[in-house]
């Protein structure tokens, strides 16, 4: 065992003499960060202000005496999330003691208070994983089921006032909303820029040029200005403006990634549906997205973490996101001396969410290059 | 929404915005809604922040807010709270998104003269300061030639401290920054600075929160005047007076030792003063459109201005912010709080 470790380390760390100077600069420092870290954070460290305000980081100034509402929201959250995650990664005996040990660290992050509501999520996400990893029928209905989750996140959430919401909720329904919207309206773009019809095109490549050479904070701003001059009488609030604007802008991504799976769709497919006589309509639907789709599904999940990462920009209307939260919370001047803990707790958790994202994205390309070998 | 429908929408825009002008005012507005929209900040100390433990947002402005729902719609707890931040704090108003904005805003003639906002009275006085470690025996800002200054990065204060340095001919005097409060502080202690800079409420409040504030001294000099003061949007008087009269109502309040504790007790007062402005038979709300007990229900939901300060900035607080001596004391007592005659 250690003759092997020398081996490899002399291989891979000592090969060659730029090797070892690499080597021995670059792994005692990562060593010495990462002391320095740990012995910061089990020494100095005050993590008590992550407890005491942890329904700010995760729900903003959302009434308390209404917190069912956001835990209905989660739940809602979590089985749209378990029926995606099993159409593309069957669940297997081995992730209930996965989705258990999740459970105990959050549980023990949080107290035992949110025990019961935690375990009905974690329930719920695994009934719908398993849900759609056997039950291959289930997985047609997702579309607008995803559909009907967001309304009645909305329809749930709505009551106490939508200026309320915030936090990583907020945050991560942002990102729902966006991602969910902005794919039809990115797949229609799509075919419009390729469309026959000379004034279709120029409208929809029009869009997308203008939507992806301006800022999205310019976008955002923009929306939450002109939506109450335009329409005064409807009076959207701050967080449905923001996720116009945020859906206007990442629709016109969503058409790029699908045009270029559109045009990576061979020639023949269209060619050989056509001599059929299938319509253009019964082709572009049957033949070319599907098969359109396949290709850019990896891309589209990058998407979905840019658009989370993306999120801290609505600030700017005035919207309290996970990042704004803590810095919320630090203005307290009573916490202003635990800056460090604060943005560390918030830095673990974008990481978490990001990795989240990343891996889902590998298994599925891993998933959609199985068919096409 | 491709080039054309911006231009359109610009020009939309441009019509309602000049549409809304012609229109009723706001108090009508807010009268008709039953609810005030207050544009707040959320992430000021002392002057609109949450409080983590109670779930509720504290501080000066906010208990503006508090006060003006209060006196035009009776009840404090209709007022919803608008976060609006230092860049969306005008448009948030000029779209009527807020009715007011009150939001630790510095009153400054180009933002009358080229936003299309009126501001209200100025309710808290800030400025830029000094602040020395008491063993070194600096009394004033004078006695600093030479010294070397610290304040934070990219803020306004190290082109007032270089203006301060040329008008007094001080050429050995220099200025260090640094990225936030705490490593400012932290200077100072070290002996790295002679003199540490920037608004005099941070400066107490770091001050304060040490372990030895009486080790501290923040000079009695301010190099740059910096008023606060809420805003609404221009040529709405009947809005704009009912809020500025709410406010000094509030200054007067505290002049004439009307107090949330003792209001009850000066409903009955039988001075003719106290009973025609807290509105006891007939007072000064009508003719504004407002009811007649619009200061008193203020007062009731906020207490005097006196009151505000103490629970948000005071000596009792984590800000330690002594109004002693400061513009921000009555004027009977040396300050600027002012309030203009009641009859």
């Amino acid at each position: 065992m250690i003759a092997r470790s020398l081996t490899w380390s002399r291989h891979n760390l000592f090969g060659k003499p730029f090797d070892v100077l690499l080597s021995l600069t670059v792994i005692p420092g990562t060593l010495w960060l990462i002391y320095q870290a740990v012995a910061w954070a089990v020494g100095m460290a005050q993590w008590d202000i992550i407890p005491q305000s942890l329904r700010v980081l995760m729900i903003g100034i959302f009434p308390a005496d209404q917190a069912w509402r956001s835990w209905v929201a989660v739940a809602i959250i979590a089985a749209l999330l378990g029926a995606a995650l099993g159409c593309v990664f069957a669940f297997r005996t081995r992730h209930a003691g996965f989705l258990a040990l999740v459970l105990a660290i959050l549980v023990s992050m949080t107290g035992v208070n949110t025990l019961a509501a935690l375990t009905a999520v974690l329930v719920i996400f695994a009934s719908a994983w398993i849900l759609t990893s056997y039950v291959p029928m289930s997985r047609r209905v997702l579309i607008p089921a995803s559909f009907t989750g967001l309304i009645a996140i909305f329809a749930v959430m709505s009551p106490p006032g939508a200026g309320l919401w915030g936090g990583l909720l907020l945050s991560v329904l942002l990102t729902l909303v966006t991602a969910v919207l902005s794919l039809p309206i990115g797949v229609l773009l799509a075919f419009g820029r390729r469309s026959r019809f000379s004034s279709l095109r120029m409208i929809s490549t029009a869009y997308i040029e203008v939507m992806r050479s301006v800022p999205l904070i310019l976008v955002v701003y923009w929306i939450w200005i002109l939506m109450p001059v335009l329409t005064p009488e409807l009076n959207l609030a701050d967080v449905v403006r923001g996720m116009v604007g945020f859906t206007l802008f990442y629709s016109a991504y969503v058409a790029e990634y699908v045009r270029s799976g559109l045009q990576a769709v061979p020639r023949g497919q269209t060619e050989a549906a056509r001599s059929l006589g299938m319509s253009e309509f019964d082709i572009n639907r049957s033949i070319v997205l599907p098969q359109a789709l396949r290709v850019v599904v990896p891309p589209l999940v990058g998407n979905v973490l840019d658009i989370f990462n993306a999120a801290p920009l609505v600030f700017i209307i005035g919207l309290t996101d996970f990042l704004r939260a803590g810095q919320m919370i630090l203005a307290n001047p009573q916490y202003g001396n635990r800056t460090y803990e604060v943005y560390s707790f918030l830095f673990f958790t974008y990481f978490l969410v990001g990795s989240l994202i990343t891996f889902v994205a590998r298994k599925l390309e891993a998933h959609l290059a199985r068919g096409s070998r | 929404m491709n080039f054309k429908h911006i231009l359109m929408a610009g020009t939309f825009a441009g019509a309602a915005l000049v549409a809304s002008h012609a229109s009723a005012s706001v108090l009508d507005t807010v009268k008709q809604r039953g609810t005030l929209n207050c544009g707040t900040d959320n992430t000021a100390p002392g002057f609109g922040y949450l409080n983590t433990t109670t779930g509720q947002m504290e501080g000066l402005d906010v208990d503006f807010c508090k006060a003006i729902a209060a006196a035009v719609l009776g009840d404090a707890s209709k007022v919803k709270f608008v976060t609006v931040t230092d860049k969306s704090r005008f448009d948030a108003v000029l779209t009527n998104q807020v009715d007011v904005v009150f939001a630790h805003t510095t009153i400054k003639p180009a933002r009358e003269s080229s936003i299309a906002i009126d501001f209200l009275p100025i309710n808290f006085y800030d400025g830029t300061g000094v602040m020395v470690k008491t063993e070194s025996g600096v009394a004033k800002f004078d006695d600093l030639d030479g010294a070397t200054f610290c304040t934070t990065q990219g803020s306004v204060t190290e082109t007032v401290l270089t203006s301060a340095f040329k008008a007094r001919g001080w050429t050995a005097s220099k200025v260090l920054t640094y990225e936030n409060l705490e490593k400012l502080f932290a200077a100072l202690n070290s002996g790295r600075c002679n003199a540490m800079s920037t608004d005099k409420s941070a400066l107490a409040a770091w001050a304060g929160n040490s372990p030895k504030p009486a080790d501290y001294l923040i000079l009695p000099d301010t190099l740059d005047k910096s008023p606060f003061g809420g805003f609404v949007v221009a040529n709405d008087s009947r809005w704009r007076n009912a809020l500025r009269w709410s406010s000094y109502g509030l200054f007067q309040a505290e002049e004439s030792g009307i107090s949330q504790a003792n209001l009850d007790e000066k409903l009955k007062s039988e001075d003719p003063f106290v009973q025609k402005f807290l509105g006891v038979g007939g007072g000064y709300g009508k003719d504004f459109g407002l009811p007649d007990d619009f200061v008193a229900q203020a007062i009731k939901a906020v207490g005097n201005y006196g009151e505000i300060y103490a629970r948000n900035l005071g000596p009792d607080t984590k800000m330690f912010l002594d109004r002693k001596g400061t513009p921000n004391a009555l004027w009977t007592e040396g300050g600027a709080i002012y309030s203009p005659l009641w009859n």
